[in-house]
């Protein structure tokens, strides 16, 4: 039992924890449409108390469309609001917004099907209070026309036009006194407060229930009468203006023929529609304006007289309709009004056509504009397309058929712009056609990359301009292609096929635009010129500097150092834009560099690197180092007369001079044969010692070196002795003195003549079993005389 | 048949005999130089003087020692210490020699031969020293420019002689300072002869010396020389060989009469000779020369010219060869060019191979043999003795120049005695000059200056002092009688200025010791003989010795021609 009584404590405790209490309603609520009925709690109203929170579940309504509608005069005491989910005021609410529109009476809310329960919360209220309320489900038709019948009878009411004017028209009706613009203004404001109700009303249809034609509702034949009502006005109002703006083009602008027919169309629909209009009214039209358009030629001649275009004549109505209004308001037309008819018409029919024609002419060179430069393979095809578009336009030339404006400067442009029009047309066919086939070939080509053979392809097609000018960057791609191989082949130092890009380059005349290119061409030929010059003469510089650098201390093999290709250009430049000249003194530029270093730098530095080496250990190598200098003396071109000097002093071949008497000067001597047993060697003093004597004569002293002189007692220690050449025997004039030990090894030849102004060689050769260097140290002096 | 065997095994006997009798008493001249001479032109040894006889100067160094002796080995000349060691050459140019102590001159030794037999022993010793070289000095400054080796010592000292000896025994020099003496020259300087300090200062003939050989008596009266026992020579006798003439000098080596021939005839290669496994030869410089001196007495200078450039030398030599036929004489110089008979020819009293002319001091002009001859007499007599020499080749130009498709019948030459030349019975003379030197020291007194007498070698050269003590020709040198040319530089005539001039202009080059001045002098004298004619300087002759195998080739090294001998004690015999 207690168990009991603590449970349904419980459960009164949780239903005592929601925040708003339900109101249900005794009777319940009904869907139905059956007008106010009272919100009841058993007879009574709902007590709200001041802060209290409640709400009512209303049913769905039993149709689309519905309103439902609550009736209190409580709203300024309660807050609430309409949603179509309510749980205890938690989570998102929807409010349904109330469409009651200012009655303070009504609470307004669309109620639909979607959901079983609408919810009204009342989620304030200011104060102790009874709830006395009425509700209703009422379709929102008829609650909107119910609201505002009595209003749209009296807008209706407001806005109807007085028909007398209208109605008095005839044909001697006068308007002057008639302000049409104001009249006008009036009908139009009528007609759109008209309307605005009308709308409404319409809108009103829009929520009808299905069977709402057959339907005997009061408010619904209220409704239709209304609106027929409506209708009848506007028809009116619309006619009555369609009169006003007629006959005022016709009233207002006397001799203004422009601003009369901008009333045509209006005076057309008016003559044409008898029906609409009296007959009155019908035959004062007519009768005005067939007067009005007999003096239109002179308006039209003048026109026609100052066109200088083939635009369309822009007329204030369209001369066809000028033509039918007048037609249809009389039968006697002019024949010269027929002609300018039928020259305007025809004029601005081949103006529209030639207006085409042009927007297409625009469109083509617009896409010839958007694809500036290769056009791709559908270009042409659709371009041929546009063209026989605008081929199909050209229309036939029939103005110049008229002769009463055969002459006219309107007929000759427009002869004009047809005819160039069909000829354009069919030159550009025919290009296009061309330009059809080729685009693939050059786009194809151009992929390749095969520039020249693109230019010549369009060379051929010199007269497609369009074609040439999309393919005109093909001269500086072809130009830049050949300059990358220059460039390309520099890198690669393949300086000949630089080269001969460059020449073929500079020697190219066809391209697409010569004139264009011919700058750049030459810039470019100009540029890599000067870059092939500088690649070589680098490359050269680099190459020769290399060898040089490591051969400055070679003894072998010196010959073939002076053949070595490092003293030739890496490449011989063969081309100069500039001329025969610019050619040569580039080569030569070259050259001298290589020449500088072969003629002097390398003999330079060997000879004195070798020689430095060579006098440290002259038994070290010293055949192969002095042999070695005077093979990089041959080459050498320069004036150190330190080099020299050790050049001389190395070749045996070279006498030392003796320009001094009584001082010993060392000479090496080396061998003339390579032999690994015996060699012969030589030494050659050249006697240059200054002297009064009229003939010079003196003894050389020569002192040799012991290993050279040691057994000279028992063998001649030289082979042959000579003086320019000729043979010095001891068993002549001249005393041969032989080296031995106790003269120190020293010979002596006496009397050496010497010839004052020429040259006085002396060669020694001996024979020694090695192959080495050996010094000698010689001295000439001034002779005695000796006896034997 | 027995008769038959009989004379066989005769003949083979014979032969056998022959044989035997041929190793028994065939010639053996080992041990032993041998060489020719003209049996009366005995060799007056002088080493201060050339001699006309070309051997006497050269037995100047087998007999005699100089301080330093000039000898030679395999690469040339050398020089060995005589009498003396050189010590060195100081700053200040004092040259000190070390004299040699104990040498002994060769009148030491008493000398007994007994047939080959040659037995030597001391006898009165006789020292070398220091005052035989101031004798000898002294002597060579006496003779001035007749010696070589006043030109030779006058040009290293400004005051020929020394200081000392010290007690080393040294000796010091003072040296000229204008020049590097190295040590060649120094003994190139010193190398004149010594004699001893007792000797006369003007004999015929010096015997005394301290080298390697001694003359010894011979039973036959020849030269002989035998090595002195403190000498170096290998082997012990040099003999002179004397036979009547050169004719027959390449026969006797061939006979193996004598084992050196200097000189062959004509300089030229001997076809008997030629067999190398017994003979070798050694070529030299020429050392003589032939020449037509004219007599300016008989002849006025238009005449000499005539002459000279009637005698065309190029024909002359041809035929004197016999170019181009079958018995052509061979000849071969010491370079080693085969008969290259024109470069003998002369065109100068300075023969071709002289120093003056090969270096072009004097550029000889080529006569004009087309020359008007009409001046000349009908005959022209030139005298040529054969007697003293050169028979051979005097016989051979006497034939040649009387014949007249050399010199047109213009000219007459006679073989003629000495006292023909003496008297000067002559237009012209033909003479043989010999030993020459083609060095600076080319001898003009041998050509103009020397006794027209070919027996006895005399230079009439006589000097004086001009007024500042300089020595100078005097005129009185030349007389008109004492030489070949005939020239008297007192007599009056158009041509004795430019004689006299040319007499100065010898003496100055021959008494030169500069260089320079014997050129100038040597252009003068060309010259101004060109313009005087006073010769027709016809040819060289090759220059020629021939050895026996007997010797060892390679220990003779001769250089030059007056020091053929120079080396001889340094001769071997080869081998066998």
């Amino acid at each position: 039992m207690k168990l009991k009584i603590m449970l349904m404590l419980l459960i009164i405790l949780g239903v005592g924890c929601s925040t708003f209490k339900e109101l249900e309603p005794d009777p319940e609520l009904s869907p139905l449409e059956k007008g106010y009925v009272q919100l009841k709690d058993d007879d009574e109203n709902f007590e709200l108390e001041k802060d209290g929170k409640y709400f009512i579940k209303f049913p769905k309504a039993v149709e689309k469309n519905f309103y439902l509608i609550l009736s209190t005069n409580l709203k300024g005491e309660i807050s609430t609001y309409f949603t179509d989910f309510f749980d205890d005021g938690k989570g998102e609410i929807k409010k349904i917004s109330d469409e009651s529109n200012g009655i303070d009476s009504l609470l307004v809310y669309r109620i639909g099907q979607d959901k079983e329960f609408y919810y009204w919360v009342i989620d304030n209220v200011k104060k102790d209070l009874l709830l006395t309320m009425n509700y209703r489900y009422s379709p929102i038709w008829r609650f909107k026309f119910e609201v505002k019948y009595e209003e749209y009878k009296g807008i209706l009411e407001d806005n109807k036009t007085d028909k007398k004017v209208y109605n008095s028209i005839n044909e001697n009706f006068n308007f002057n006194g008639l302000n049409f613009d104001k009249e006008i203004s009036l009908l139009d404001l009528r007609k759109k407060n008209i309307e605005a109700m009308n709308k409404e009303l319409a809108d009103l249809e829009d929520i009808f229930p299905n069977d709402m034609a057959n339907s005997s509702d009061a408010a619904y034949k209220n409704y239709l009468e209304l609106k027929s009502n409506v209708r009848n006005e506007l028809n009116f109002n619309t006619n009555f203006r369609l009169v006003l703006t007629s006959f005022r083009a016709s009233e207002e602008n006397g001799n203004n023929m422009g601003g009369f027919l901008a009333g045509v169309n209006d005076m057309l629909e008016l003559v044409s529609n008898p029906n609409r209009f009296s007959q009155d009214i019908i035959e004062k039209a007519k009768n005005d304006f067939s007067s009005k358009l007999s003096k239109s030629y002179s308006y039209f001649n003048s026109l026609l007289n100052n066109k200088n275009d083939v635009k369309p004549f822009e007329l204030p109505a369209d001369i066809n309709d000028i033509d039918k209004l007048y037609r249809m308001c009389s039968k006697n037309i002019p024949i010269e009004f027929s002609d300018v008819v039928n020259y305007i018409s025809k004029f601005n029919a081949q103006a529209e056509k030639m207006s085409i024609y042009y927007d297409k002419e625009s469109e083509m060179k617009t896409r010839f504009k958007n694809t500036p430069s290769y056009p791709d393979n559908s270009f042409y095809p659709n371009m041929l397309k546009l063209m026989r578009e605008m081929k199909s336009i050209v229309p036939t030339d029939e103005t110049s058929k008229i002769s009463r404006f055969a002459n006219y400067n309107s007929t000759n442009l427009m002869s004009t712009a047809v005819t160039n029009a069909k000829r354009n047309t069919v030159r550009l066919e025919l290009g296009f056609q061309v330009a059809e086939l080729l685009v693939p070939k050059l786009n194809n080509l151009k992929r390749d990359e095969q520039y020249k053979e693109m230019i010549n392809m369009l060379n051929e097609n010199r007269e497609l301009d369009y074609l040439l000018n999309q393919y005109s960057g093909i001269d500086n791609l072809y130009i830049d292609q050949q300059k990358g191989v220059v460039k390309n082949n520099l890198t690669k130092y393949g300086f000949g096929k630089a080269e001969n890009t460059l020449r073929q380059l500079f020697n190219e005349k066809v391209f697409i635009f010569p004139n264009n290119v011919e700058r750049k061409k030459n810039a470019v030929v100009e540029q890599y010129e000067e870059e092939l010059y500088d690649a070589v003469k680098r490359m050269s510089k680099v190459s020769v500097d290399s060898f040089v650098a490591r051969n400055q201390m070679t003894i072998t093999n010196v010959k073939a150092l002076y053949q070595d290709s490092s003293f030739v250009p890496v490449y011989q430049l063969s081309f100069s834009s500039k001329g025969s000249n610019d050619l040569a003194q580039k080569r030569a530029q070259i050259q001298d560099y290589l020449d500088e270093m072969k003629y002097h730098q390398l003999p330079e530095n060997a000879i004195k690197n070798i020689y430095n080496d060579f006098v440290r250990n002259i038994n070290n190598k010293g055949v192969e180092k002095v042999r070695a200098i005077v093979e990089h003396g041959r080459y050498y071109k320069g004036t150190d007369k330190s080099v020299k000097t050790i050049i001389d002093e190395c070749d045996v071949n070279t006498p030392k001079w003796i320009t001094k008497p009584m001082d010993y000067r060392e000479v090496y001597v080396a061998p003339v044969t390579t032999s690994k047993g015996t060699n012969e060697y030589m030494f050659k003093l050249r006697l240059q010692i200054p002297s009064d004597a009229q003939f010079p004569v003196f003894d050389i002293n020569i002192k040799l070196p012991e290993e050279v002189a040691k057994n000279a007692n028992k063998e001649q220690w030289y082979e042959k002795i000579t003086i320019n050449n000729k043979l010095i025997k001891n068993e002549g004039r001249v005393k041969i003195t032989a080296p031995v030990s106790s003269n120190g090894f020293e010979a002596q030849i006496s009397p050496v003549q010497m010839d004052k102004d020429g040259k006085n060689v002396l060669e020694v050769r001996f024979k020694y079993p090695g192959f080495k260097i050996f010094k000698v140290s010689v001295m000439a002096q001034k002779p005695i005389i000796k006896k034997n | 048949m027995k008769n038959k065997k009989a004379l066989i095994y005769s003949s083979v006997a014979v032969v056998v005999i022959a044989v035997v009798l041929y190793f028994v008493f065939r010639k053996n001249l080992s041990e032993q130089i041998v060489i020719p001479y003209i049996s009366h032109q005995l060799p007056a040894i002088d080493p201060h003087l050339p001699n006309s006889n070309p051997l006497a100067d050269k037995l100047d160094e087998v007999e005699f020692d100089g301080l330093f002796n000039i000898s030679a080995n395999a690469s040339g000349i050398i020089y060995e210490d005589g009498l003396g060691t050189l010590l060195g050459i100081d700053e200040n140019n004092i040259v000190s020699i070390k004299l040699v102590t104990g040498a002994k001159w060769n009148d030491s030794y008493k000398v007994t031969v007994d047939g080959k037999e040659v037995k030597v022993t001391d006898g009165n010793v006789n020292l070398f020293s220091a005052e035989d070289v101031n004798f000898t000095l002294k002597r060579i400054q006496n003779l001035g420019s007749l010696s070589p080796d006043y030109i030779l010592v006058s040009q290293a000292m400004n005051e020929i002689g020394f200081e000392g000896p010290d007690a080393d025994n040294i000796i010091r020099f003072k040296f000229k300072g204008d020049r590097i003496w190295t040590e060649v020259d120094i003994k190139e300087v010193l190398s004149f002869k010594i004699l001893p300090k007792n000797s006369e200062l003007n004999a015929l003939n010096y015997a005394v010396g301290t080298s390697n050989y001694m003359p010894i008596p011979n039973e036959k009266g020849t030269p002989s020389f035998y090595k002195t026992p403190t000498g170096k020579a290998t082997i012990p006798f040099v003999n002179l060989a004397p036979f009547v003439d050169n004719s027959t000098f390449t026969t006797e080596l061939s006979n193996t009469n004598i084992n050196v021939l200097l000189d062959t005839p004509f300089g030229a290669l001997s076809s008997i000779l030629g067999d190398k496994e017994d003979y070798f030869y050694k070529s030299s410089i020429s050392t003589t020369f032939f020449a037509v001196l004219f007599n300016t007495q008989r002849l006025n200078s238009s005449q000499r010219y005539a002459v000279k450039n009637l005698i065309n030398n190029k024909k002359v030599l041809e035929r004197f060869y016999k170019v181009g036929t079958e018995q052509q004489r061979s000849i071969v110089d010491y370079k080693g060019n085969k008969n290259n008979y024109y470069d003998y020819l002369n065109y100068s009293v300075f023969p071709k191979s002289t120093y003056y002319v090969e270096e072009q001091i004097v550029m000889p002009r080529v006569p004009d043999y087309n020359v008007d001859l009409g001046i000349l007499p009908d005959t022209v007599r030139i005298a040529a003795c054969v007697n003293y020499g050169y028979r051979e080749e005097y016989s051979e130009l006497i034939e040649i120049l009387n014949d007249p498709k050399i010199t047109k019948g213009k000219i007459k030459v006679k073989a003629v005695q000495n006292n023909e030349i003496k008297s000067g019975n002559y237009d012209a003379v033909l003479v043989a000059f010999t030993g020459y030197r083609s060095n600076f020291l080319f001898d003009l007194y041998d050509v103009f200056f020397r006794e027209p007498n070919l027996e006895a070698y005399k230079i009439n050269l006589r000097t004086k002092e001009d007024g500042a003590g300089k020595s100078m020709l005097d005129y009185s040198s030349l007389r008109g009688d004492n030489n070949f040319c005939r020239i008297n530089l007192n007599a009056s005539t158009e041509e004795t200025e430019s004689l006299k001039m040319l007499a100065d202009y010898i003496y100055g080059f021959m008494s030169t010791r500069e260089i320079g001045d014997k050129q100038a002098y040597a252009e003068r004298i060309d010259a101004l003989e060109n313009e005087l004619n006073l010769g027709a300087w016809l040819f060289s002759v090759p220059s020629l010795a021939y050895f026996s195998t007997q010797f060892d080739q390679k220990s003779i090294n001769l250089y030059g021609v007056a020091s053929q001998l120079s080396t001889i004690e340094k001769w071997k015999e080869k081998k066998k």
